[in-house]
């Protein structure tokens, strides 16, 4: 199997999910903007939450393109490098066209409804409208590329623990979880930082998630070259 | 092209599945790979696809590592009750077939479903056990690689369907020869497509021979019950069965001076499986 046939096959696995995602999206916005322009009229709405809805879909997405891509992979006679490679660029083709996506949807909604919308895509810190769209839109396609690394490096190390390892591992990552989640409230102020960074600097985050994914990625490769079929 | 385990030794935690073995793969070839229950049969084929990677001991193609060559595994193809075919339907598996393997013979892949009547609008999944075993078997007997692994292809099919199956086994090998290595517990089945015999026990290759050259170590004389035991004084007999007032009784060595009273055949090879890798000393 080619590189080329690896990346067609595992975009199709993305397919059906992400029509639904933007259905659910559309019909959400929908009802959204017409409730809004029945209560409020003419006035100004905002709507929040594509971005940050879209990383957690594309997360779980990362999390459900393994072992299926694996095993079909092996069964065609087909290596763990063109695996990888087609997961790899079938990835960053999803990430590109969701950000894109998004951005289309965000304008459509503007030009519709004119709403200012909210979404922190147009919030970046940059004037010039044109040149905060595209930080905006690389921003966003570095964040989404480094959320399926983490969500893929997840399900593959998951993967390669047996039963009690998974156990374990899932108590400690749930615990962590948690506790960090309850730990956030004493650091509001430094959580704020860290969440507006990005929009007064988003080449160097982009920048900076760019390194975080080449890291997982490759934590990944490091766990798939010599992974067993478990079957 | 030749495809061969060197020292191969795979462990699962404390148990030994392989130990050492050490074999070659030559075509043309119908190779049966027998064994009992943990024998390792499905571990060394999984090795030799690149599904596991052995402990110790490396498995070459024509003298270059076969772990993840692209190239050599495409000489390989695999199918076993656990292979992975995802959602997709009959027809559009056979569309992927023709696409991954430049040999793959559509037009024949597509004959032989309906010769199966299988239908080609099924997903995988949605097939019974006996449909799947047909599809899996349809694609790897068009698939025409120099090497071909079927591990208990005749799984949950019906009698017609595995007197099918072999019938276009031998169609198929007839018309490209190639090394068919077929692991099976239905030895008595297989026993006539045989050219060669590989033997797993415990983890290790106890035969490696042609089949011709293994059954004729032995032999089965029949007859009255009293005239089998006074013949068989003094031999190694390995199996014997009485109905009635008549005997068979399975000898290994070379027949000599069988009296007219008692009928000669050939050794099955069932009969000398059991024997090579039985637990239960023979009667």
């Amino acid at each position: 199997m080619s590189t080329a046939t690896s990346f067609r096959l595992q975009l199709k696995e993305y397919r059906s999910a992400v029509i639904i995602y933007y259905i659910i999206i559309v019909l959400i916005f929908t009802v959204f903007s017409g409730v809004s322009l029945l209560s409020i009229g003419d006035k100004q709405m905002n709507i929040y939450g594509l971005e940050a809805s879209s990383v957690w879909f594309i997360f779980v997405c990362g999390m459900n393109t393994f072992r299926a891509n694996f095993l079909f992979h092996l069964q065609f006679s087909s290596t763990r490098k063109t695996l990888f490679k087609g997961w790899l660029s079938s990835a960053a083709a999803v990430c590109l066209g969701m950000t894109c996506l998004n951005l289309l949807l965000l304008l459509l909604m503007n030009f519709l409804f004119h709403t200012p919308v909210g979404s922190t895509i147009f919030a970046i810190e940059i004037e010039n409208v044109p040149l905060r769209l595209l930080s905006g839109t690389v921003y966003y396609f570095c964040e989404y590329l480094l959320f399926i690394s983490l969500g893929y490096l997840i399900t593959i190390g998951f993967y390669r623990l047996n039963k009690t390892g998974k156990w374990i591992v899932s108590i400690l990552m749930g615990g962590c979880g948690m506790y960090l989640l309850l730990s956030l409230v004493r650091y509001e102020s430094y959580v704020d930082a860290i969440v507006f960074f990005p929009l007064a600097h988003p080449w160097i985050v982009s920048g900076i998630y760019l390194v975080f994914t080449a890291v997982i990625l490759s934590f990944c490769w490091l766990l798939i070259r010599k992974m067993p079929a478990k079957v | 092209m030749k495809l061969c385990c060197h020292d191969l030794t795979r462990k699962f935690g404390d148990t030994v599945a392989l130990n050492r073995v050490n074999l070659c793969l030559e075509e043309p070839k119908i190779c049966g790979l027998l064994g009992r229950n943990g024998a390792g049969k499905t571990t060394l084929l999984r090795l030799m696809t690149n599904y596991i990677q052995p402990n110790e001991g490396s498995i070459t193609m024509d003298e270059r590592n076969l772990w993840e060559n692209e190239k050599a595994l495409q000489q390989i193809f695999f199918v076993t009750e656990n292979s992975y075919f995802g959602e997709m339907t009959a027809q559009k598996l056979i569309d992927f077939m023709a696409g991954a393997y430049p040999n793959f013979d559509k037009e024949q892949c597509l004959a032989y479903a309906k010769r199966f009547e299988l239908s080609l609008n099924k997903k995988y999944p949605t097939l019974s056990t006996g449909y799947k075993s047909v599809l899996r078997a349809i694609l790897a007997l068009s698939a025409h690689t120099p090497f071909l692994f079927l591990d208990e292809p005749t799984l949950g099919m019906d009698a017609f369907h595995r007197e099918l199956f072999y019938k276009l086994l031998i169609e198929s090998y007839s018309e490209a020869p190639s090394c068919i290595l077929l692991s099976t517990h239905l030895i008595g089945e297989v026993e006539g497509l045989l050219e060669n015999v590989i033997i797993l026990d415990h983890g290790k290759v106890l035969i490696d021979e042609s089949a011709e050259k293994l059954l004729s170590q032995g032999y089965c004389v029949s007859g009255r019950i009293s005239e089998v035991d006074d013949y068989c004084s003094g031999k190694k007999v390995i199996g014997s069965n009485s109905v009635g007032g008549l005997k068979t009784a399975a000898i290994l060595g070379e027949h000599t001076a069988v009296p007219d009273t008692l009928d000669v055949t050939g050794l099955s090879l069932q009969q000398l499986f059991v024997q090579l890798v039985g637990s239960e000393n023979p009667s």
